[in-house]
Order: C-alpha cells, then sequence, then structure tokens
C-alpha cells in the first residue's frame, strides 16, 4: 500500500513539484519563526548563558537581567564569607548612550565586570583581549555591532559623555535581539563611563587596582559608596546549590538570589511577556501552516479525484474507507517529509544569513527542526481530511460504469 | 453440486414518487458452485443493477441474496465489504488497472487486500500472471498494454485467493473480437481450475458459447433460463 501511496504521488511530477513548493514554503516559515523564537529566548538570555555563575545575587525588585536596581558593593565581600561560596566577582549593568566617529548616538548596556575573573566571559574571546581590557577606557563589542556603532574595527574610538574610549577586541554572538547594543568593559572603567567618579576603596580587598599593579585606591578604585549590579557567585564543589542560595539571601539582607536557571527562566518570561513575542511569531508560522494545508489539501484532493476510479475499484475489491485512508495518509507524509527537507535546508540558510548580515540568532536546533518536521506532518495529514472524506463518499458501484 | 448464490425476490427502485425508476423486479436465481453463468440483455435492462446487487455492492429495495449460506444482503455496508474481500473477485469493463502500478503490482494489490504481503505475494503474482499468459509484461504498467493485456492482468488479479464467485461485467466490450474471446476463454479455463463460479454480464452474444448457463434479464425481470 505504501507503493501506491509513493506511486501515486510520483505519477503527476508537475503536481508534485507544486506540492513540495508549498510545503517547503510552510517549512520554512514555520522552522525560521520557531528558531526566530527560540533564538529570541536564547539571545534573551545570553548574558546569564556567558557566565559560569552558580548563582546570581541582585536587588529584590530585578525583573529581568537588564533592569535592576543597584545593591551595594559591600555584599560582595560579605558573600564571600557565605558558607558554600568558593568565589564571588561583581558585575555592573547600566544604560548610557555612545557617541561613534560619524557623533551619532546610540542607547548602549555597558557591561562591567572582572576580566581577570572565571564567573564572566563575554562570548568566544582570547585571555589576551580580555587583558586588553585592564587598560584604562577600553571596550569591548559584539562584530555584529560595529556598524550599528558607527565602528570599522578594533582601534576606532567613540565617547561616553566626556569620556573618549578605545575599541580593544572584538566578540561575537553576544548580541540579545531586542536590547540595546551591548559594550563589555572593566568595572573600573564602567565607572568613569558612567560619571560616577573614583572612589577610594576603604576595604583592604580590591581587585581592580591590583589588575593594573597599582596600590590600593591609586585608580578608580571601588568602594563602599560603589553599587552594583550583580554579584556572581560560584558554590564550592560538592555545596548543595539552594542551601548556599538561601544562606546568601539570609546573609544578604535586601537583596535577592537565583540559580543560573531561575536567572534564565525569570529573564526569559520578562521578554514573552513583555513584548508577545510568541504570539507575534505563531502567527507567522499560522500563516505558513495555512498556506501549507491549502496547497497539501488541494493538491490530496485533485489526485483523489484523478483516481476515483480506482479508489472505487479497490471499495468494490473490499477495501474498507480505512484502508483508502490510510493511502490518502501515507500520501500526506510522504509529501511532508519529501517537502520537509528543502524547507529545513532554506530555514539553515537563511539563519546563517541572518547571523552573518545582522548577527540575528536564528536558532534552528535539531530539536527546532524536529518540532517542525511534527507540525508539518500534523498539516499534511490534516489536510488530507477533504480528500478521505471524498474517499468515503465514492460509491463503489461506480466502477460498473464504463 | 451445491448452490453458491441464491437470489429471492430482489427488487430495487432508484429514487422515489414519480421520479422512482423500478430496475429490478421479482428477481430470483439459484448459480452453482463452478458454473459459468451469463446474463444477457439489451441497455438499460438492470443486468449491472443485478451484478452490483448480488455483489453485495448494491442493496435491494427487497428481496435477499445468499453466498455460501450468508446472507450478504443483511450485512452492515462494512461486513459487506468484508464479505467481497474474502469471497469476490471482479472483472470490469474498462479493466480499473492502477495506473501508477505495474502489471506484478496490480496483482499484488489485490492480494494484500485479501491479506497476503511480502514474498508470498510476489510469489502468487507471478503464478497467477503466468497462469493468465501474460507474466513476461508483469512489470509492464497498464498504459504500456494492449485491451487484451489489460483484461489478461484484471483477470489474474481477480482470481487472487480463488474467490467463491468472480463477476465480470461487459468483460469484453473494450476487446477486439480475437482478445475478446481468448479473454472469455482463459477466465472459464481458470475459474474451472480452481473451482470458482463465475457471473458475467455482457451484450456479447458469442459469450454464450463459453457459458454453462444464460439467463437473460428484460426491463428488470428474468426471462425463462435457457438450460445448455
Amino acid at each position: 500500500m505504501p507503493s501506491l501511496a509513493w506511486k501515486n504521488l510520483i505519477e503527476d511530477r508537475g503536481r508534485l513539484a507544486v506540492a513540495l513548493a508549498g510545503i517547503m514554503f510552510a517549512v520554512a516559515l514555520i522552522a525560521i519563526q520557531t528558531g526566530i523564537y527560540a533564538g529570541f529566548v536564547k539571545s534573551a538570555g545570553l548574558l546569564i548563558d556567558e557566565s559560569s555563575a552558580d548563582i546570581w545575587v541582585c536587588a529584590q525588585d530585578m525583573r529581568y537581567v537588564e533592569l535592576t536596581l543597584p545593591i551595594p558593593y559591600e555584599d560582595l565581600d560579605k558573600a564571600r564569607h557565605v558558607a558554600g561560596v568558593e568565589s564571588a566577582e561583581p558585575m555592573v549593568v547600566r544604560t548610557s548612550a555612545f557617541k561613534g566617529p560619524a557623533h551619532r548616538l546610540e542607547l548602549i548596556r555597558v557591561v562591567g565586570f572582572d576580566p581577570e575573573g572565571t564567573l564572566f566571559r563575554p562570548g568566544p574571546v582570547s585571555d589576551a583581549d580580555l587583558h586588553k581590557l585592564r587598560a584604562k577606557n577600553t571596550f569591548l563589542v559584539d562584530r555584529a555591532n560595529l556598524s550599528a556603532m558607527n565602528l570599522h574595527g578594533v582601534g576606532d574610538t567613540g565617547e561616553i559623555g566626556d569620556t573618549r574610549l578605545r575599541l580593544v577586541a572584538l566578540t561575537q554572538g553576544t548580541q540579545p535581539i531586542v536590547s540595546a547594543t551591548f559594550i563589555y568593559t572593566s568595572l573600573p572603567n564602567e565607572r568613569t563611563y558612567l560619571q560616577l567618579g573614583p572612589t577610594i576603596d576603604t576595604k583592604s580587598f580590591n581587585p581592580f587596582a591590583a589588575f593594573f599593579g597599582m596600590p590600593v585606591g591609586a585608580f578608580d578604585a571601588l568602594g563602599p559608596d560603589t553599587s552594583l549590579s550583580y554579584v556572581l557567585i560560584r558554590a564550592k564543589p560538592g555545596a548543595d546549590i539552594t542551601t548556599v542560595q538561601n544562606a546568601l539571601k539570609r546573609a544578604l539582607p535586601g537583596t535577592d538570589a537565583y540559580t543560573k536557571t531561575q536567572m534564565g527562566d525569570v529573564t526569559k518570561t520578562y521578554w514573552e511577556k513583555r513584548t508577545g513575542i510568541g504570539f507575534i511569531l505563531g502567527l507567522g508560522a499560522v500563516v505558513g501552516i495555512i498556506v501549507g494545508m491549502a496547497v497539501v489539501g488541494q493538491i490530496l484532493y485533485t489526485s483523489v479525484s484523478d483516481h476515483i476510479r480506482e479508489y472505487g475499484t479497490m471499495k468494490a475489491m473490499g477495501a474498507s474507507d480505512w484502508t483508502l485512508h490510510k493511502i490518502i495518509i501515507m500520501q500526506a507524509v510522504l509529501m511532508a517529509v519529501v517537502g520537509f527537507l528543502p524547507g529545513i535546508l532554506v530555514s539553515e540558510w537563511v539563519a546563517a544569513f541572518a547571523m552573518a548580515q545582522r548577527g540575528l540568532l536564528v536558532l534552528i536546533t535539531p530539536a527546532v527542526a524536529l518540532q517542525a518536521l511534527g507540525i508539518t506532518v500534523g498539516m499534511c495529514v490534516l489536510s488530507a481530511v477533504f480528500a478521505m472524506q471524498r474517499v468515503t463518499r465514492v460509491d463503489p458501484a461506480v466502477v460498473f460504469k464504463a | 453440486m451445491t448452490t453458491a448464490m441464491r437470489a429471492r425476490g430482489l427488487h430495487k427502485v432508484y429514487g422515489s414518487g414519480n421520479a422512482s425508476v423500478c430496475a429490478l423486479q421479482d428477481v430470483s436465481l439459484d448459480v452453482t458452485g463452478g458454473e459459468v453463468l451469463v446474463l444477457m440483455g439489451p441497455s438499460g435492462s438492470g443486468k449491472t443493477t443485478l451484478l452490483s446487487v448480488l455483489a453485495g455492492i448494491l442493496t435491494p429495495t427487497t428481496g435477499s441474496v445468499h453466498v455460501n449460506d450468508t446472507e450478504i444482503t443483511a450485512l452492515s455496508r462494512r461486513d459487506a465489504a468484508d464479505f467481497r474481500r474474502r469471497h469476490f473477485g471482479f472483472v470490469f469493463q474498462g479493466f480499473n488497472l492502477f495506473g501508477a502500478l505495474s502489471a506484478r503490482e496490480n496483482v499484488e494489490l489485490a492480494l494484500h487486500l485479501k491479506g497476503v504481503r511480502g514474498a508470498a505475494a510476489r510469489d502468487e503474482s507471478h503464478r497467477l500472471l503466468q497462469s493468465a499468459g501474460i507474466d513476461h509484461r508483469a512489470g509492464s504498467h497498464p498504459r504500456d498494454l494492449s485491451g487484451g493485456e489489460k483484461q489478461r492482468v484484471s483477470i489474474a488479479r481477480a482470481l487472487a485467493c480463488a474467490p467463491s464467485v468472480v463477476f465480470a461485467d461487459e468483460p469484453t466490450a473494450s476487446l477486439d473480437s480475437e482478445s475478446g474471446h481468448a479473454v472469455i476463454a482463459l477466465l472459464r479455463a481458470l475459474a474451472k481450475e480452481r473451482g470458482c463460479t463465475v457471473f458475467i454480464v455482457t451484450h456479447d452474444s458469442r459469450i454464450a458459447d463459453v457459458a454453462d448457463r444464460v439467463v437473460y434479464l428484460s426491463d428488470g425481470s428474468l426471462a425463462e433460463p435457457a438450460a445448455r
């Protein structure tokens, strides 16, 4: 019976080509829309994914990774003394405006972190490039953001406020789809850019002064009046993350602590609710499904109509409706599978193109492809309903008419 | 000989009221097992309707049909289809072969419907095509076969799994005289060999030569059967 389904399908090559084109279009729409959604969700949490921290400590008012209130610098030191904490590193995420060589303003998010630390690394960037951030007024940016910032490459300069800063290295795949342009810098530089002014560290520990081989408090140091966005925590090997998380909450009043997964979930949920992107992209995918169903449904119906005498013959010979339905369903599944392959290849190409041209993450993972295949098969089988109704209504007596 | 098929008081009316047409009127008929029976009559006499009713494809308005002690007129649509699949074979005027399938695959499809699959179906289809003298065209598609060759494939298909009854509707109508005669001779020979009952509906008076019995239908009623 599969043979009949397949042979009926390939009997008319022109019709098959039209069907496959329709399915390919539907698959591409479904996969690309789902890929954009998956890419969006992933990119919303890029900052979190780039960190190897087990726990993020932040203000209780934190809405998502880019929107939080400051917490005092002293929480960093306190966190280091909480049981189960292996290491803690500071991070700041703030908004500012960047003026590139063409004096055009670009909204940016300045991510200040410890370039010599181990808990955050902005994408695939070498230790040597990270080391360059030790120099004053330096920054990294994603390669995909160069044109948006009016920059051509490493060595170019721009301004944040009155400070001129220099691009010292590029990174890749670190720019969220919906966020302002991210620039990465060391915490002392971040304070300079945001005009917070240097402060004298009254604490004994100041890793940033040490980076530059300067005495404590000599350069743009961090101190009690400094505020942070996050304290990134690595738990000791074997420590129970939840226990450490609860200990941090107790030790740092006014703050909250999230595991890496929780932090990702909070951020993704925020963006999903804030933008309704799932609905918007889902709508695009539905358009693809409708177009695919219309094409496949029409092709199957026409195919059944063309072979109606053969179906009638099978009925006269005693084939049940279900036997005939199975042939049509098999045809639909074969069409789905054969149409899926070029469709997913087109989607992969579009994803690569979007990443290369715009740094836009269209995430067509095996899971996305599998989901698109499932939807395509479902779409084709559903499209077969009218064709199945047609054969159900066939009167086997039709075969006795010459 | 036992009675393979018994029809009693068959009436078939199409439509209702003033627009109704009576296609069969009180038709009763016994067909003996292994018999080759030819039903003749002018166009519109109700031959095809009678064949369809006897084959369980049409339900009579009144009356009954028994095949091997099963009253097929009392079966549900699904059970009637199941019965046809297990007990009947069909030869059609227009051959009704599947254009996308080769001769061998057409026979295999009938075997598949009857539950024979894989190598068994391949072997059996080869044997049937050989019996029908068309095994040398097993790989050919219907579009590449002559009318006579198509009807031989059709006969091989109808005889798949040795049905109790083979119904043939105008099997020579699309064939030239020589091919028609050869096809009917083949059908008779193979049916006799397998002990199948054959019920042939035709206009072709030459077919009467190969029949064990000929019955005539006129305006939906059977004329007296002519014994041979």
